[in-house]
């Protein structure tokens, strides 16, 4: 349960992320939430040379109603996902699914956008994300991409994200009025 | 007159708590010494190989490693891994501390190293290269004891270990004369203990002294000191065995390790202290398992339910290597699965044998769930079969209370018992007959619920000396000091090490009802060779039964002498004087009284000229007991099987345990809880699996199910108290209870749900797929 040696950085901005990114290329990765990573680098499953954590940056954490969309920022926990007023009312489906991931520890530490990047297939967001349409925000040095939920699960643990490429949002579609749904 | 509440038999919080809920409490991994080394060990990824040759240099080089050593260099060195326990005709293989020759498990050590830190200890392992060639692997094992099979020692001709048969004649003439004969196969799987701390030793070799300080995470500090000394071939009183605070054992910690050797040695060799701390996956495939039988059962029985017979073949998957108790484990399930019933014969064969895996071991039952779960279920399959209710085959075989003392069959003396009033208070809790009619009513609207009973009893207390191994060194006896301070503060010297049963708790009630003092003024030490006489430690139930009674005998034997003292200075009789509030005073007039203290001070300040005394007020004792004991209780377990999906919900579960006089009701019903946790993992989740090249698959919390809270039933805890005449607190034990009566509960209550398809057995786990497939198969459905 001991790491291989690794780089560590507390970016405190999505740019200061992006750089360190594109410094680092293939041997980086970011840490967000770090329930799926810590455990793969603590079992040796994998290991790299930059880990880069975007827990200081603080414009990725929140949950919004803009523009008719619900916006979810990466970095929102399971957790908040789960307790949202916001999703509770307008999103509940994508609530509910929050709440069975894991126990409360887990959901205090693991964040959407974490989940969704990492694409493990035994994992409780994507069924629901692609249920509900989401699209997901991405930013990279070359700008910024919106990508459709069916578009973004390539295979197990592959997404359509590219490298250097961050996950920032998650928008999703307010219930439409006489539609409801449930995460089994 | 002083007004004490009485301390025994009160709910009080346990007193460990506090430093253990906020992170005050020191366990091995949180010792930090000047100069600390880390030990890692290079395991192997093959069942079982040839080793060709271990390249190490690599490793050699990685700035920070110490040293790298494989067999070559240790060997020789110390004396093996030991194994106490005999059985006749055993066969003994050598247990290095490092593979030699051959490897005979996955995670066997091979080669050690020693780092200045525990990163740079885990990053040489990744520089070993090991060149061995993997043989056919030995997992199941009944096919292990087949002429042919691969062999773990070519030396031995075949895998058995040893094979013992208590043959009965009169066994093969009543299952000839039956009325109904019942005849089951049942896997007792492997089971991980999973205590929370894996494993952790640290060691420190004073070269000046002479002496070696081990800390080890065991529950049996003195007797791993005595196989340290021998093993390591330093003198006893040079080496101090310490168990500071342990998170949990399970008996997988009554044991000594090669890492409890190679810890110490390497210190010795290094000077330096070192410590090894297990993670979690390393506990999984090198630590001990539990269980690991396959038992063929014959059960012979009279038309009314009456048994007459029971005869049982045991296949005992040993492992690979024998460990400390290995091979006298699965002795306890023979002598004990007829359980509470009057069964006139009974025969049993066991044949044990090596396999490509960790050695078996104690596990929380130790060898006792694996009988109890005999008896539980040859009661339901003959009540089954001849279409009784079990509760009634159950009442129709149970022993009587009158006929205790109550020689078994197989050569034990049951202590005390009624088991028909454990039985009556269980049904009547869950009002049984009202049960048995909702469950007819809903399995007309195709729901399946399941009434499972488990009168179980068991063995703990272990006990006479007799009863342990000679190669263990030291008996079943227990041992306790009481100390009253000058100051009238208490310490007590126990030889059991608890971790986590709570006597620092209980022993202090004990303490303080007897001497009549605060409960705050007494401690309870254990765990530090050094500091507490010998004694045996915490395994089989037995710390309140033998340390408790040990605490007993050192009690009286201050209050005798402290009642001298007091009756020599208040000139009257000793006996006519009580303690209670701080104080001794006269039983007829309570007004009239010294205190405590004062007594105290006479003692040590020696003063008051009493004839015939030593100076202090201090007393040791051992305790022998007579006999073990036999707790007993009925569990029953109310469930509804979903039959489209093979579900299991808990309706109920309840459970009315025996364990004699109870010292601290809260203690006690927090190792029931316990223990029906492990149980019911048992029945319902838990499975160490090894694919057929004897690698395992269950090697890490996220394939091996150990149930969560949320999996567990609300539990309606009872009891009913039958006091042991074994020893003066009338107290059996209870450590092991709710693991053993509650996993054939739990499995004849989903049998039960599922009789209307037919199906009679399933395979513990009993996962939702295999009742589902069980379901389909009795339907005649292709699954």
């Amino acid at each position: 349960m001991i790491p291989a040696e690794f780089a560590y950085y507390t970016p405190a901005s999505l740019d200061e992320a992006l750089a360190l990114l594109g410094q680092y290329g293939d041997d980086a990765k970011l840490l967000a939430g770090g329930h799926s990573l810590l455990p793969a680098l603590k079992l040796r499953l994998t290991s790299i040379g930059h880990l880069i954590d975007l827990g200081r940056v603080r414009d990725l954490a929140y949950i919004r109603e803009d523009k008719g969309s619900l916006c979810l920022g990466a970095r929102a926990t399971h957790y908040e996902v789960e307790t949202s007023t916001l999703l509770q009312q307008q999103c509940p489906l994508l609530a509910e699914c929050a709440g069975h991931i894991g126990d409360v520890q887990v959901r205090n530490r693991g964040t959407l956008g974490g989940s969704l990047a990492h694409a493990d297939p035994a994992a409780d967001y994507p069924a629901a994300i692609l249920a509900l349409e989401a699209e997901i925000q991405t930013v990279s040095a070359g700008g910024k991409r919106s990508i459709k939920a069916e578009a973004f699960f390539v295979d197990m643990l592959t997404t359509a994200l590219q490298p250097g490429e961050i996950l920032t949002e998650v928008r999703v579609a307010p219930r439409a009025a006489n539609t409801g749904g449930a995460y089994l | 007159m002083p007004i004490t509440p009485k301390m025994v038999g009160a709910r009080i919080k346990r007193r460990e708590d506090p430093r253990l809920i906020t992170g005050q409490a020191t366990y091995t991994d949180d010792l930090q010494l000047p100069g600390m080394l880390y030990m890692s060990l290079f395991r192997s990824v093959y069942a079982h190989a040839k080793i060709n040759s271990i390249e190490v240099s690599k490793a050699r080089e990685l700035p920070g490693v110490v040293t790298v050593l494989t067999a070559a260099d240790v060997a020789g060195q110390t004396g093996p891994v030991p194994c106490v326990a005999e059985a006749p005709g055993m066969k003994l293989p050598h247990h290095p501390l490092l593979a030699e020759g051959k490897v005979r498990y996955v995670g066997e050590p091979m080669a050690v190293v020693v780092a200045t830190s525990r990163y740079v200890a885990r990053d040489a392992l990744d520089l070993i290269e090991a060149d061995y060639d993997p043989l056919d692997a030995v997992v199941d094992p009944e096919k292990a004891a087949e002429a042919g099979s691969t062999l773990l020692y070519e030396e031995f001709g075949d895998n058995i270990v040893f094979r013992m048969e208590v043959p009965n004649p009169a066994v093969d003439q009543a299952l000839q004369e039956a009325d109904v004969v019942v005849k089951l196969r049942i896997v007792q799987q492997r089971l991980v203990p999973m205590a929370m701390e894996p494993r952790v030793t640290v060691a420190q070799w004073d070269r000046g002294m002479k002496q070696l300080t081990v800390w080890s995470a065991t529950q049996i500090p003195h007797l791993l000191r005595t196989q340290i000394a021998e093993a390591l071939r330093v003198p006893e009183n040079h080496v101090r065995v310490i168990a500071p605070e342990v998170g949990g054992g399970f008996g997988a910690k009554l044991n000594v390790y090669r890492e409890e050797l190679l810890v110490p040695y390497l210190a010795m060799k290094l000077g330096k202290p070192i410590k090894w701390t297990q993670a979690r996956r390393e506990d999984f495939a090198a630590t001990i398992h539990g269980r690991g039988q396959v038992q063929y059962i014959e059960a012979a029985a009279k038309k009314d339910g009456t048994l007459t017979g029971l005869k049982a073949k045991f296949f005992l998957d040993l492992g690979a290597y024998l460990q400390f108790f290995t091979p006298m484990i699965p002795s306890f399930t023979g002598l004990l699965m007829h359980g509470a019933y009057k069964v006139p014969a009974i025969s049993f064969e066991q044949i044990a044998v090596f396999t490509n895996k960790i050695a078996t071991d104690a596990y929380r039952g130790a060898g006792r769930p694996e009988a109890a779960f005999i008896a539980e279920r040859v009661i339901d399959a003959v009540a089954a079969e001849l279409k009784l209710d079990p509760a009634e085959v159950r009442r129709k075989n149970f022993i009587a209370k009158e006929a205790f003392p109550y020689p078994t069959p197989a050569g034990l003396v049951y202590d005390s018992g009624d088991y028909h009033a454990a039985l009556d208070k269980a049904l009547q809790i869950v009002d049984y007959a009202a049960l048995r009619k909702e469950q007819e009513a809903l399995r007309k609207q195709g729901r399946y619920l399941g009434i499972g009973l488990s009168s179980y009893i068991e063995i703990c207390g272990i006990g006479p000396s007799m009863l342990l191994p000679p190669k263990l060194k030291a008996g079943g006896w227990e041992s306790s000091t009481v100390r009253v301070d000058p100051s009238g503060k208490v310490t007590v010297l126990t030889g059991i090490s608890p971790h986590g049963q709570g006597q620092e708790t209980s022993f202090a009630q004990m303490v303080a009802d007897d001497l009549g003092v605060d409960i705050d003024d007494v401690t309870v030490v254990h765990g530090d060779t050094a500091v507490v006489q010998y004694g045996i430690g915490t395994f089989g139930s037995r710390g309140m039964a033998l340390g408790g009674t040990a605490l007993k005998m050192s009690l009286d034997k201050v209050r005798a002498k402290a009642r001298t003292i007091a009756s020599h200075m208040m000139e009257t009789p000793p006996e006519s004087l009580e303690f209670g509030g701080g104080q001794v005073f006269l039983k007829s007039d309570p007004s009239k009284f010294i205190l405590f203290q004062q007594v105290v001070e006479a003692a040590y300040g020696f003063k008051a000229g009493v004839p015939n005394i030593e100076p202090g007020l201090e007393a040791t004792s051992s305790y022998e007991p007579s006999n073990c004991l036999f707790p007993f209780g009925t569990h029953v377990a109310v469930v509804e099987v979903d039959a489209e999906t093979g579900e299991v919900k808990f309706r109920r579960y309840v459970a009315v345990d025996d364990c004699g006089n109870i010292i601290n009701p809260m203690l006690v019903e927090g190792q029931v809880h316990g223990g029906i946790a492990q149980g019911i993992a048992q029945a319902l989740y838990e499975e160490v699996v090894y694919d057929e090249n004897g690698q395992l698959l269950t090697g890490s919390l996220m394939d091996y199910a150990v149930p969560k809270a949320a999996m567990m039933p609300f539990m309606e805890l009872d009891r009913t108290v039958t006091p042991t005449p074994v020893n003066p607190l009338g107290v059996k034990g209870v450590g092991e209870a709710g693991t053993i009566g509650s996993t054939p509960a739990v499995v004849n209550a989903v049998l039960d749900a599922l009789a209307p398809f037919g199906v009679k057995h399933i395979d513990m786990p009993l996962r939702p797929e295999k009742i589902w497939r069980a379901i389909q198969e009795a339907k005649g459905g292709q699954g």
